[in-house]
């Protein structure tokens, strides 16, 4: 990326807004990539999830990266084979409003929204599940968050408050993405088993207690995030992880 | 004033200030300027044409639905863009994504221009990196707004994007194995480096009226620099002034596919090394002073070499070079000739044959070819669909660190080469790319296919080309290790539709996407390409033999290969093979697998390959009286396609006067058939046919094409004020050529009249049956 001499970018996650992130399927075998081109096309037809959708790209002939991308405009939909593992990526292009935590949850709104339709789509030989207890965020801006310890020192009272949130307070194990020149990432994992449908709601609740005037009342216990923060490890990437 | 990008919108710094330094500092101003452009654009200060052109300049395409409309497979579905009436071209959004070329001459890349093209795609893309037929790059998805921080970043590391798309000098191609090739004269990498820089924004390159391609070949029996289909083609050849040996090139000019492809002609059998940068520059001058320049259609150099003869543009090349003004630069790069080469990584070493697993050695088998310096081999790294993932070109970008440093290229073939692997290592490189699922065997071979973007990101696609690449792949790959070896080693090209970005005309089988019009529904068809050559410089171009659903093309492919298996005689080629059996016999074949079954008993047939969509429904509306109006002009389009064909065997039989009156014949009659649609009693005579399709179909412009406008009705206008004018071999070839497009053009006509709906009028029949009778 820089060619010799000190990298001078400095990261500022603050303003990070290409942000990508992943759930996991539970059970691969469940699911060809191409079965999913069709239910993409109906999400087009019938506007199922946020965004201007513009189209669907097939990369399932690519053992690896994209398999079946849903194009829209501020962010794509992407079943991602990225690391060799199924899953389902919101990766955002444009800027959405709010500070870095309320982005975060945004983000996770949209995408466990999109998750929780394939979950439940009957045209899918199915059935499809997502871990709840895992969760992959990659920062797509190596201006913004170069991937080194301090994007992660940086990135983490958002990432945690948002990552608390899903587990309800249980702690999370946070592994980096090893090579330097890839995008800053963090493959999170908290250690109970929990269904998409369990951390939508605990999204959701957040989202009711952040914003009142919707009219809902939070239960989601203050200082929560904090004491997660502490006890999250960070854990070294091992060398070499395959992760993309 | 520069443009206001994302990052530049929210963050603290900017790829200019980190970047700062590390870019040319020429490069670093076009692309400040570039950004300027497109801030003036944004705020309504430039014309929407003269950003488009400067921005295809800059590589930056657009991309299919960028006009915001897109027909999600049950109607024509506006995409609301943010754009505000913004626009970056004619029907273009300014939102909307497009695609990003990068150019890479001679296709070589480094390691760290790897690393940086896998970011790009991954941060500004779609986390995929293409490799086109042209040994570039493209990126798709692009937002407009990124495209100065992703030039930048290209710049930092000696990319370019300049002059990637537009009425300029495009990419210069060369054989990928270059330097290493057994059989080569020489290595024609330096003069194919040489002839980039010093045309890159060369004065004398900027007033186009088409694209210009530059292509260089080391020998002249391989395929590698494809010298016959370019504008200007190079092939390495020596002779003996005195008993010394002299470097040169045999030059070639005129070539290019698209839709009516022309081979390159001999311009000269030899040019000294120090005249190929001056006679470009010239042959520059000549084409941008005469070339044409309103009608894009008849733009390529190409068609000004056809208009002046050889021999005149001969002369007025070597007339202009006569009168430049010497230039140290046409020159200057031959004093490095004898110390240029690439420097191995490590010392050679054979390979020990026992080694390596059983999957290493089908791999070896297929993409490996020894180097002519002993120890070495370049290996062969095949991509689906020119495909790779980000993670995937670091990936490699590592292992080329570690096995041969910066000696990789693309080829038009859409893979990537490795140079100089050390023989013994190539089992541990076979293990390091399967790592990274790039260790896909079978290069160069039927299931290793090229295709042009087509539907999935082309504006221009009509049909799949993609989705059937794709599913031909699936279907090979997995018959591989049955298939006899004469079919393993033919090669599939496909185009999403004429223009043949896939390079279909210059392979064993290739396909180009069509359309037809079956009982109210358009279906997606395939051309059978067959007669085309890949070895001998792209020999021979194919012709079409008949339009095929694109359902059907699989069951083409099994048919004429097992034919080919079962008919073949001795060791021959399939291009001799297809010559032997005669095209009637192999259209014969496919006569049954042309049948459409009804959209209720198969509707399969009415989607294209990997796209559930029903194919161009929605907005049609068929009545029963368009219905019988198009079934007699299906009528003459039916046989209007067997007149082509015919012209196509007389073509083949040296009969060029009657293969010239068949592709004529066979215009009037699609013609004909047209304008029955609106008068029912027509005569055969070819002047009143002339006439009422000129008043009926041309003035009106009914039969335009979006896109190519009354380019195709001006092939029979043209033949017809031709008379009766001997024909020769390339003019009844062309002929044939356009006589295919005017039939398709008519195809499409036809289908867009048949989807107007029919407005009742007040006497209750269709507004269109009144017209008929
Ligand atoms: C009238 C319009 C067009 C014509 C006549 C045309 C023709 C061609 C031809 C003949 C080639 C390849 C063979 C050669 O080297 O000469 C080519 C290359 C290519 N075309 Fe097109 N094309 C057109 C428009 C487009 C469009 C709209 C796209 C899609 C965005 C496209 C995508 C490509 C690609 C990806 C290549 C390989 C490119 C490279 O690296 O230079 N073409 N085109
Ligand atoms: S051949 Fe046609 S569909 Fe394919 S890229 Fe070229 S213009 Fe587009």
């Amino acid at each position: 990326m820089t060619a010799g001499g000190a990298d001078p970018r400095t990261p500022d996650v603050a303003n990070l807004q290409r942000i990508a992130l992943k759930i996991f399927l539970d059970d691969e075998s469940v699911l060809e990539p191409s079965d999913v081109i069709p239910v993409f096309h109906r999400w087009i037809q019938t506007q199922a999830v946020d965004g201007l959708l513009i189209d669907v790209a097939d990369y399932s002939h690519m053992a690896t990266g994209p398999c079946v991308l849903l194009v829209a405009h501020e962010g794509h939909y992407v079943l991602d084979r990225a690391g060799g593992r199924l899953g389902l990526q919101y990766a955002r292009r444009q800027p959405l409003d709010g500070a870095l935590p309320d982005r975060l949850v945004a983000l996770g709104r949209i995408l466990l929204r999109a998750g929780q339709l394939l979950e439940t789509d009957t045209s899918l030989p199915g059935p499809v599940r997502f871990r709840g207890h895992e969760i992959e965020c990659i920062a797509n801006d190596r201006l913004l968050a170069p991937n080194r310890a301090e994007t992660l020192t940086a990135f983490r009272p958002a990432l945690d408050g948002f990552l608390t949130t899903l587990s309800a307070g249980a702690s999370w194990t946070l592994t980096r993405e090893a090579d330097p020149r890839a995008r800053f990432g963090v493959l999170a994992h908290t250690p109970g088993v929990a269904t998409l449908d369990t951390i939508a709601a605990r999204l959701r609740q957040r989202h009711a207690s952040d914003h009142p005037d919707d009219g809902r009342r939070s239960s989601a216990p203050p200082g929560r995030a904090t004491r997660a923060e502490a006890s999250a490890p960070v854990s070294p990437a091992p060398a070499g992880s395959g992760s993309e | 004033m520069r443009g206001e990008n994302l990052e530049k919108r929210m963050a603290s710094q900017t790829w200019d200030e980190v970047l700062s330094g590390q870019m040319d500092s020429d490069w670093a101003d076009e692309i400040n300027q570039f950004e300027s452009q497109l801030e003036l654009r944004k705020q309504g200060k430039l014309e929407e044409k003269v950003f488009a052109e400067t921005r295809l300049r800059r590589g930056a395409y657009g991309q299919r639905y960028d006009n915001g409309q897109r027909n999600d497979g049950t109607g024509v579905k506006m995409l609301p863009f943010p754009s505000n009436g913004r626009t970056k071209g004619p029907d273009t959004v300014w939102d909307a994504p497009g695609m990003q070329r990068i150019k890479i001459p001679f296709g070589g890349l480094t390691a760290d221009q790897m690393d940086t093209l896998a970011d790009l795609s991954e941060e500004y893309s779609d986390g995929v990196c293409h490799i086109t037929t042209r040994q570039d790059v493209q990126l798709h998805y692009i937002h407009i707004d990124d495209t100065p921080s992703l030039m930048r970043r290209l710049a930092a590391v000696g990319i370019t994007t300049r002059e990637a798309c537009g009425n300029s000098v495009r990419n210069v191609t060369a054989c990928p194995i270059a330097g290493v090739c057994r059989d080569e004269t020489f290595d024609v990498t330096p003069h194919a480096e040489a002839s980039m820089r010093f045309l890159l924004g060369h004065p004398d390159v900027q007033d186009f009226g088409r694209k210009f391609k530059v292509a260089f070949s080391g020998c002249r029996q391989h395929a590698c620099g494809l010298v016959t289909m370019h504008d200007f083609g190079a092939i390495a050849v020596t002779r003996e002034v005195d008993g010394v040996e002299q470097r040169g090139f045999e030059v070639y000019v005129g070539g290019g596919l698209g839709a009516v492809p022309h081979q390159a002609r001999l311009f000269e059998s030899f040019m000294t090394e120090d005249e190929i940068l001056p006679t470009l520059q010239a042959i520059a001058r000549v084409f941008a002073r005469l070339g044409e320049k309103r009608n894009r259609a008849r733009a390529r150099i190409k068609f000004l070499v056809a208009q002046l003869g050889l021999d005149e543009f001969r002369r007025l090349v070597r007339e202009e070079r006569a009168t430049l003004a010497h230039d140290d630069r046409w020159t200057a790069y031959l004093d490095g000739l004898p110390a240029y080469g690439e420097q191995p990584l490590k010392p050679g070493h054979p390979l020990d044959e026992a080694s390596g697993s059983p999957a290493f050695k089908a791999w070896a088998r297929t993409n490996v070819y020894r180097q002519r310096q002993p120890g070495y081999a370049v290996a062969t790294v095949s991509l689906p669909l020119g495909d790779l993932s980000g993670w995937q070109l670091r990936r490699l970008a590592d292992v080329a660190r570690r096995f041969v440093g910066d000696t990789v290229r693309t080829t038009v073939e859409q893979n990537i080469v490795l140079r100089w692997v050390r023989e013994s290592d190539l089992p541990a490189l076979h293990r390091e790319l399967e790592a990274i699922e790039l260790a896909r065997p079978g290069a160069g071979s039927i299931a290793d296919i090229t295709a042009c973007p087509g539907t999935d990101t082309c504006k221009l696609g009509i049909a799949s080309s993609r989705g059937l690449a794709a599913e031909l792949e699936r279907r090979l790959g997995e018959q591989m290790e049955t298939l006899d070896e004469a079919v393993k080693q033919l090669r599939i090209k496909i185009s999403g539709c004429f223009n043949s970005c896939g390079q279909h005309h210059i392979c064993d089988l290739g396909f180009y996407g069509v359309s037809r019009h079956v009982g109210g529904h358009i279906v997606p068809h395939f051309q059978v390409v067959l007669g085309g050559k890949w070895v001998d410089n792209a020999g021979a171009y194919g012709l079409a033999i008949g339009a095929v659903p694109a359902k059907n093309i699989p069951e083409v492919v099994r048919r004429i290969t097992d034919r080919f298996v079962r008919d073949r005689q001795g060791a021959e080629t399939f291009y001799d093979f297809t010559t032997r059996v005669g095209k009637r016999a192999l259209r014969a074949m496919l006569e049954e697998l042309t049948r459409v079954p009804p959209h209720e008993e198969n509707p399969d047939y009415y989607r294209d390959w990997g796209d559930p969509r029903e194919f161009g429904i929605g907005d049609m509306g068929v009545g029963e009286c368009a219905g019988q109006v198009v079934s007699l002009t299906e009528f003459d389009l039916v046989g209007a396609e067997s007149q082509v064909f015919e012209a196509q065997l007389q073509l083949e039989a040296d009969a060029f006067a009657q293969a010239d009156a068949l592709a004529y014949g066979a215009m009037l009659q699609a013609a004909k058939g047209l304008i029955k649609t609106e008068f029912i009693d027509i005569s055969d005579d070819p002047d009143q046919i002339v006439t009422e399709f000129r008043t009926r179909f041309f003035d009106t412009q009914i039969f335009f094409d979006k896109f190519a406008g009354g380019k195709f009705a001006q092939y029979l206008f043209r033949r017809h004020a031709r008379g009766t004018r001997p024909a020769d071999r390339d003019t009844a070839r062309q002929l044939i050529e356009e006589a295919q497009l005017f039939l398709e053009a008519t195809h499409a006509c036809q289908a867009r009249l048949a989807s107007q709906p029919v407005i009742p009028s007040a006497s209750g029949a269709g507004a269109r049956q009144e017209t008929v009778t």
